[in-house]
């Protein structure tokens, strides 16, 4: 499962980062910077979880 | 594909009523309109009640200008910083602030806040009677403010008055325009002098006002009276909106019992009030914010025209249950919090979001800690307004148990 970024839509909410902060880093003004997207097994709920916290529907899972 | 235009005359942006009024107000609409024209004696305007719509809009701001931030002022006399600005010209702000206001950053404040908030419910239980707005919820928010700036805690009396003065209603609900500007040209008049005062010095000074004074746009120092703007912006949406949160939050649970003391279990046992905060935030999301459309564009079945106004109040988005199944129901036990729009969307997500949410959690843990029972003061019936954000007059709290 991979993290998919829309960092157009991002506008630093930064629920996903309240939710899974080790899968959603932020960078220094609190916008999503997810450095590896690669979600690790067993994390896919959180990870579900975080992308679904989004306000703004920035964020989506691929399965890999 | 666009139907016919559908209006209403009986709604009011401006107005005073019942607590629950201020959000209940929207329910009936939002069950009949997705869009609708608003036509009142002094102004007209579309009101977007649907929750993917005011995303949508929000994250548009091409074309959902925020040249105009309300129907209640369509001609601003001057653009607001960074509030009133469009990409990219707002980017630039923005990027400046963002670092100010990241949720580390506001993580540093907790400590300061947890003290505050202690002395005052200290303060407060040992009265036995309050009125929350008053001495709580507008104080608290004031003295982070001031801090954050980097002035001096002793100005916090002077603030609170100009914050009353630029931003509540009279006890009619009505808004006195002159009696609001008198405020704002004080507000503004302080920083003015502050910052004159510290380029004199040669030292910038503390906190983020210290900050601002070194503070570049495209390679050239920003230009004083535009800190001043950005002072005065930061004043007026960071502290009644706070404040009022919190009201509406404590009104809540002073007047259901079972929510009461879910927030008083959570916070005796010390577990994290996170959900409940963003459930109350979702529920009674406080401000109505609005936009300027640019170009001609569809929204829900209306042709929306160049010029025309929009309103977005985000409290009918909240509610809809297009973004979680039992919007129109507070429920704080849900155990996951919807992704709700308390805070906006788009590139104008409230700046403070970081900021509110600690000072929310904070207050409301604290409070309950030490003073778990509370109800409404007997005999009393608190009253709220709308405009562009929602308020209670007063929250007299008693019966705080032995």
């Amino acid at each position: 499962m991979r993290i998919v970024v829309d960092s157009g839509l991002c506008s630093g909410h930064a629920r996903c980062n309240a939710t899974a902060e080790d899968l959603f880093p932020l960078d220094d003004l609190g916008y999503v910077a997810v450095t590896d997207p690669t979600v690790p097994a067993g994390q896919e709920k959180r990870a579900r979880d975080a992308v679904s916290a989004c306000p703004e529907r920035a964020l989506s899972l691929i399965d890999t | 594909m666009t139907t016919p235009t559908t209006e209403v005359t009986d709604h009011r942006l401006v107005g005073v009523g019942a607590v629950d009024e201020a959000g209940d107000r929207f329910d009936a609409l939002r069950a009949r309109h997705r869009v609708v024209r608003v036509i009142e004696p002094e102004r007209s305007y579309w009101m977007v009640l649907d929750h993917d719509l005011v995303r949508e809009c929000l994250q548009n701001p091409a074309v959902f200008s925020s040249e105009v931030i309300t129907p209640l002022s369509p001609d601003p006399p001057l653009s607001m910083i960074p509030i009133q600005l469009d990409p990219p010209e707002h980017t630039q702000w923005r990027r400046l602030l963002a670092q100010y206001f990241s949720p580390r950053t506001m993580g540093l404040l907790r400590p300061r806040l947890e003290e505050r908030t202690a002395e005052l419910v200290a303060a407060i239980r040992a009265r036995g009677a309050c009125d929350y707005v008053e001495d709580f919820a507008l104080e608290l928010p004031t003295v982070v403010f001031l801090e954050l700036m980097g002035l001096p805690i002793d100005e916090l009396p002077t603030f609170l008055a100009w914050e009353k003065q630029a931003l509540a209603p009279t006890g009619e609900g009505d808004f006195d325009k002159d009696r609001q500007i008198g405020g704002i040209f004080s507000v503004v008049g302080y920083f003015q002098a502050e910052i004159a005062r510290r380029r004199e010095s040669g030292e910038r000074g503390d906190g983020l006002l210290g900050a601002m004074l070194g503070w570049e746009l495209d390679g050239v120092p920003a230009p004083d009276d535009a800190l001043v703007n950005c002072c005065l912006l930061l004043f007026l949406a960071g502290l009644d909106t706070v404040a009022m949160s919190l009201s509406f939050a404590m009104h809540h649970l002073a007047t259901h019992d079972a929510d009461r003391r879910h927030v008083a279990g959570l916070a005796a046992a010390g577990e994290p009030i996170d959900d409940v905060v963003e459930e109350l935030l979702r529920f009674y999301a406080v401000p109505e914010v609005g936009r300027k459309v640019k170009q001609d564009i569809e929204v829900g079945g209306q042709q929306l025209r160049a010029g025309d106004l929009v309103l977005f109040p985000l409290v009918a988005a909240n509610r809809d249950e297009a973004l979680v199944a039992g919007a129109d129901a507070l429920d704080l036990t849900t155990g996951q919090a919807a992704p709700h729009l308390a805070f906006g969307a788009g590139p104008h997500r409230c700046l403070g979001s970081h900021l509110a949410r600690i000072e929310m959690t904070v207050a409301l843990a604290g409070w309950h800690r030490v003073i778990p029972e509370y109800a409404l003061r007997p005999d009393t019936t608190p009253r709220a307004y709308w405009g562009n954000v929602h308020g209670i007059f007063a929250l007299p709290l008693a019966e705080f148990g032995s």
